[in-house]
């Protein structure tokens, strides 16, 4: 398989890995039950009183009030944005197992992607550094010479006609 | 040589670890009683408002005018009936006065009947709110008990005290407070 075709199957596949990942983020599954949205607004939201667990699963007092509250407010029609503000307005910033996706805090978003785009970056252009330079293309007329004169001077040598 | 390199590198891993457990120790959290910073601070108290364990109706805003310490507690919780005598002695300090207490039972439906036997154990007869559904508590930001929240006679909410509190220590914080608005 030549090097051109090879090439082309890894874009093929990392495009289409690329695009499986994009529709899985975006793709939402149909509309949700007031209580299948109160139970993932609780699993954003870490328990108040212990460590480790979100609001969905610790049984704490504290967390238990909080999955009432997230409910109620569902019930009430509270937009998702609403009852997250309702929340943080209460128990502060501290209490999302996510952190927010503006200002400074978004960096913990943006770092880790940069840092994995310019090291997949880096690690290409080590690799085409590396690359052997006897391996790039079809052997020229001086190659040719070269091999037929090594294989000349053996023949020679060994008394092979 | 090898065997004192790798003697010295046994004593710093156990230095390290034993430092670790020591700062974890000395940071181990109790029940005495700090000022937190509450996203309330410098607000409108949240309404109060519902049953009291006598099963009378309790309202915050009939207490404006006075210091009120909103209690969060619950009778399973030992820090709390470690604190009850204090709040007792605070109460009975200044009776209906311009200081009060105001009790908001923590943790769940259920709890009337035992918070009930539990004021007649221990004494105390302010009044005792009931939270069925934790309203107040997410209202108050309460996320561990003993938590009591000092709400100012203007109705504001001006600190929140984690653990345990004492009758001198309340009425010390009110008077600075008070002392800090004269000066």
């Amino acid at each position: 398989m030549s090097r051109r075709v090879l090439g082309a199957l890894w874009v093929v596949a990392l495009g289409a890995i690329a695009v499986a990942l994009s529709v899985g983020m975006i793709a939402d599954g149909g509309p949700r039950t007031d209580e299948q949205r109160a139970r993932d607004l609780a699993e954003e939201f870490a328990c108040p009183q212990c460590a480790g667990q979100s609001v969905a699963e610790s049984t704490t007092p504290a967390a238990v009030n909080v999955r009432q509250e997230i409910a109620r407010l569902v019930d009430a029609g509270a937009t998702d944005a609403e009852v997250r503000a309702r929340i943080t307005d209460r128990f502060g910033n501290e209490v999302l197992l996510a952190p927010p996706s503006q200002g400074v805090v978004s960096l913990v978003w943006v770092v880790p992607v940069a840092v994995g785009v310019v090291s997949v970056a880096a690690l290409g252009f080590v690799l085409w550094r590396w690359r052997d330079p006897l391996a790039d293309g079809d052997p020229d007329a001086a190659d040719e010479d070269l091999v037929a004169s090594f294989l000349a001077e053996r023949a020679e040598a060994t008394g092979e006609s | 040589m090898t065997a004192r390199r790798a003697a010295l590198a046994v004593a710093v891993v156990l230095a390290a670890f034993t430092g670790v457990l020591v700062i974890g120790l000395l940071g181990r959290e109790d029940d005495t009683a700090a000022m937190a910073p509450s996203p309330l601070d410098g607000e409108l108290a949240p309404a109060l408002v519902g049953p009291t364990i006598d099963g009378s109706t309790y309202d915050l805003d009939r207490d404006r005018g006075a210091w009120v310490i909103v209690n969060f507690f619950a009778t399973w919780c030992p820090p709390c009936v470690r604190e009850h005598p204090e709040l007792v002695e605070f109460a009975e300090r200044h009776g209906d006065g311009d200081r009060r207490v105001l009790s908001v039972v923590f943790g769940g439906p259920g709890e009337a009947a035992a918070t009930r036997t539990f004021f007649d154990r221990n004494g105390g007869d302010w009044p005792v709110l009931l939270d069925d559904g934790g309203r107040a508590a997410v209202d108050y930001g309460v996320t561990k008990v003993p938590e009591s929240i000092l709400v100012a006679p203007s109705g504001v909410v001006v600190g929140k005290i984690r653990g345990g509190v004492t009758a001198d220590g309340l009425d010390a914080l009110i008077d600075a407070l008070l002392a800090g608005v004269g000066s």
